[in-house]
């Protein structure tokens, strides 16, 4: 028998039998106070609500479904990007299975160095895709989407990544909220990880999609303070973006026209069958890249640019004061906030260190497991992500202490020294002149 | 009286220059007359008579000279004042051509020609180059090929001579590539920008700018406010290219129909039939120099050619293409010993819609016959006959064939010369007629 069942669980199971509740609340305040009531409590009272009024929901949908194909509008999909070539034609074959056919396709090539605008100028002769605009000069994501801004004719317009591709309906689904409520500006539609086998790091990631971006967005759009449509599937109001000037410069640029677009006083909601596939990291070191820049940019720009929300001025508003703030709490505040409780931990309960460590492990894992489960009940995909629930153990030390990690570096990096823009993502003149402005 | 001054005044000249003696001609219709003297050298007064010189097999290989000093395919220019400059140049083109002298020319009209240029270009160690040239409705002439055939059409020369090359009688050299009107083969092209949605020619080309503060890109007109450039997005002004803004790339605006594009559609309308060319209808054709190789020398030398039918080929077991002529003069012969088969011969014509037809130039129309005798071939005989008439008809001669048999291979022959062309999306209505004659 190994040191762990002769003495470690021994001890672990006295030890915690004879703490009593008073002391267990003491020791796990942070897990209690924040994460079982955010991520476990709200979550399933939200799915509660959601589920009962399935019924009325699915009615409101089907009414708004045939109001979207008796008028047929056109649709603008827009992919703005540098090197995309090698992903355009599956992304046009995803795109021809599409249930919604008027649509025309948008590529704009910013600026890039390999075949893609050879591969590009050629689709558009073979008609696979409507137009191809090309920046000889790279100008970043922003500039891009808002050429192709320029030349959409649609009512709605659809900004995708180029590397995804799309559930049969996904354009479809995404569309259809604009006609339940005409003071709908944006819909963001629901990324999933395509390429959830390649690795652990591919793996963990698709958990963690299904959990932030299939049910936390869910439970945000259901309490009106949706604030992020994802770059790689989000549509838009053509006069809505318009009005608000369209994208600014990133990174973080799909969740500031967001914001943008509900301090115009439009809604932003989430479309959860609006399915799309991406390619999420499969390499740890490329994935701590992407979340230091998708970090900062939460200090970048739901701190900075957008303060204006916290404060009572003219154009203030509940819903995006809560929106913003929630954000803003629950990944920096609650971020240091854990800091603190791991020096309380060090220094008041040295000695038992161990074990708060295991029921830390343990209590994550249990609550990763109820997560799954409702997951599990709102997933169309059920089988095939049952396949990711032997993964869930890993989930603990993933999102308690890598994520947590990355994110503490990313936001001390953009607070104290503004790292975001010295980011290679943006081109360094756009960059500079976002610095000196203070975008 | 007054016709036979004329007559006399028409008369070759001959005169006498060092130990030469000169033939002064005025008019070449009488070349007849010349036959008669014996000469060194000749001199035109006119040099548009150049022509029916070299088209004369007795005299193309003459020195000769003009009198005016304009470019032409003579041997230089004659000085009434000087006549002593040409003896020089005659002597050494005497000797050059003196090894052709007793060699008779090749009785096929074709098999002349090749013949008379490769003696005239190496009697005269020179080259058959093309000459850039706004009457040649391609751009370019040889002037010296041009004056020896009686074939007007440029591009059927340079056809023939690149044949020729293919045979080793000449290496070529490229000069040029023109391109050529998809319609009737002109040269004179004009081209031109066009709106890619309605083909209007009123666009308006901006660049467009991209300012980098709040990446706001559109076309210059948007920024200029009282002779500054202003952003409309976010109100401040452009003061420094590549710190400021940059300007990545242009946009077009039609005046007529407003689309707002990247690209322009280029166009090519040709002058002289007034057609609308797209740039990739337009036909590239390359120029070049030909010069003549050793094979082409031997060429030169050969005593008699055999008149061979230079157009019939005969492959392995298809029908045999050849000349209308040659088929309806064994066609005649099939009918006349028809009864030598125990079956019938017909005659099977494939005519191809006028709507297509009128799509191509002639050129072309050549180009799609000749593509579809090498469709049909396959399902004749081996002692079929097939050629192309004058009204770009495909006439097939079936020989010793049952009535069924013949009807099947047309029906067969029709639907896939058919589809053939409706595939290659000249039309979408039927395309070819076949029409069936019993012979005998």
């Amino acid at each position: 028998m190994g040191p762990i069942w002769e003495h470690i669980l021994p001890e672990y199971i006295t030890y915690w039998h004879a703490v009593g509740i008073p002391k267990f609340v003491r020791i796990f305040w942070y897990f209690i106070i924040f994460e079982l009531t955010r991520y476990i409590c709200i979550d399933f009272v939200i799915a509660g609500l959601f589920k009962m009024t399935e019924k009325r929901r699915a009615a409101k949908w089907q009414l708004a479904r045939a109001k979207l194909f008796a008028e047929n509008p056109l649709v603008s999909i827009i992919i703005p990007g540098k090197n995309e070539g090698p992903h355009l034609f599956k992304l046009t074959k995803s795109l021809a299975e599409q249930s919604y056919k008027n649509f025309e396709l948008i590529i704009v090539d910013d600026g890039s160095n390999d075949g893609t605008p050879i591969i590009g100028k050629n689709f558009q002769r073979l008609g696979l895709i409507h137009t191809f605009l090309r920046n000889e000069m790279r100008g970043g994501k922003a500039s891009a989407a808002n050429l192709a801004l320029r030349f959409c004719k649609g009512k709605i317009v659809v900004h995708l990544d180029a590397d995804c591709s799309f559930d049969f309906d996904a354009i479809e689904n995404i569309i259809i909220p604009f006609y339940m409520d005409n003071k709908i500006g944006a819909v963001g539609g629901n990324v999933k990880v395509r390429n959830y086998k390649d690795s652990l790091c591919s793996k963990l990631q698709a958990i963690e999609y299904l959990k932030t971006v299939s049910i936390g967005r869910i439970v945000t759009s259901t309490l009106g303070i949706y604030k992020i449509i994802s770059g790689a599937f989000g549509a838009f109001r053509m006069d809505v973006i318009d009005r608000v000037g369209g994208w600014d410069i990133g990174p973080g640029l799909d969740g500031d026209i967001t914001v943008k677009i509900r301090k115009s006083g439009f809604k932003t909601v989430f479309s959860p069958t609006a399915i799309c596939l991406t390619n999420a990291p499969a390499k740890f070191k490329i994935l701590t890249k992407q979340r230091l820049r998708w970090d900062k940019s939460i200090i970048r720009f739901r701190v900075r640019k957008h303060k204006d929300v916290y404060f009572p001025n003219q154009g203030f508003s509940w819903s995006n004061f809560f929106a913003l703030f929630e954000n803003v709490f629950y990944n920096v505040i609650l971020d240091f906030t854990w800091w603190i409780y791991i020096i309380d931990m060090t220094l008041n309960y040295s000695s038992n260190l161990n074990n708060i460590i295991l029921m830390n492990l343990t209590l994550y894992f249990c609550v990763g497991f109820v997560q799954m489960s409702s997951i599990y009940i709102f997933s169309e995909r059920r089988k095939e992500e049952l396949y990711l629930w032997k993964y869930l153990p890993f989930m603990s030390v993933y999102t308690g202490l890598y994520l947590r990690l990355v994110r503490t570096r990313a936001y001390i990096d953009e607070w104290f020294f503004k790292k975001s823009y010295d980011d290679p993502w943006n081109p360094l003149k756009s960059s500079t002149q976002a610095k000196i402005n203070g975008f | 009286m007054q016709v036979r001054n004329i007559l006399s005044n028409l008369k070759p000249e001959i005169k006498t220059i060092g130990d030469l003696s000169v033939v002064f001609v005025k008019d070449l219709t009488y070349t007849q007359k010349l036959y008669e003297y014996k000469f060194d050298a000749i001199v035109l007064e006119e040099p548009s008579q150049l022509s029916l010189l070299r088209k004369d097999n007795q005299l193309y290989l003459f020195p000769t000279f003009i009198k005016s000093n304009i470019q032409s395919t003579s041997d230089g220019v004659y000085f009434e004042d000087n006549p002593y400059l040409i003896l020089n140049k005659v002597n050494k083109l005497k000797q050059a051509i003196s090894q052709y002298q007793k060699l008779e020319l090749p009785d096929d009209p074709q098999e002349q020609i090749i013949v008379k240029l490769l003696r005239y270009l190496i009697s005269r160690s020179s080259t058959l180059l093309p000459n850039p040239t706004r009457k040649s409705n391609i751009g370019y002439s040889y002037a010296l090929l041009e004056e020896m055939s009686i074939e007007s059409n440029k591009l059927y020369l340079i056809k023939g001579m690149n044949n020729y090359v293919k045979q080793n009688y000449f290496n070529s050299k490229i000069i040029d590539k023109v391109n050529l009107c998809y319609t009737c083969e002109g040269s004179y092209l004009n081209f031109y920008e066009s709106c890619t949605k309605c083909n209007s020619v009123d666009l308006k080309s901006e660049d467009l700018i991209h300012h980098f503060r709040c990446a706001y890109i559109g076309p210059e007109s948007d920024y200029m406010k009282n002779d500054l450039l202003e952003c409309p997005k976010c109100n401040h002004v452009l003061k420094h290219i590549g710190i400021d803004y940059d300007k990545p790339s242009e946009i077009h605006t039609c005046k007529s129909c407003n689309n707002a594009s990247q690209e322009t559609k280029m166009k090519a309308k040709c002058i002289d039939c007034s057609k609308e060319n797209e740039l990739d209808q337009l036909s590239t054709h390359a120029i070049y120099e030909y010069v003549p190789t050793e094979k082409g020398r031997q060429k030169s030398l050969e005593e008699k050619v055999s008149n061979q039918l230079p157009t019939i080929h005969f492959d392995n077991n298809d029908a045999v293409s050849i000349p209308l002529g040659a088929y309806e003069l064994i066609k005649k012969h099939e009918i006349h010993k028809k009864a030598s088969y125990t079956n019938n011969i017909l005659e099977l014509r494939l005519n191809v819609s006028k709507v297509v037809l009128d799509k191509l130039s002639i050129e072309l129309q050549k180009s799609l016959l000749e593509e579809l005798c090498s469709i049909v071939k396959p399902y004749l005989k081996a002692h079929d006959l097939i050629t192309i008439n004058l009204n770009a008809t495909i006439q097939v001669l079936l020989i010793d064939y049952n009535l069924e048999l013949s009807d099947a291979i047309a029906d067969t022959i029709e639907y896939n010369l058919d589809k053939m062309i409706r595939d290659n999306g000249w039309t979408d209505q039927k395309s070819i007629y076949c029409e069936m004659e019993k012979l005998a």
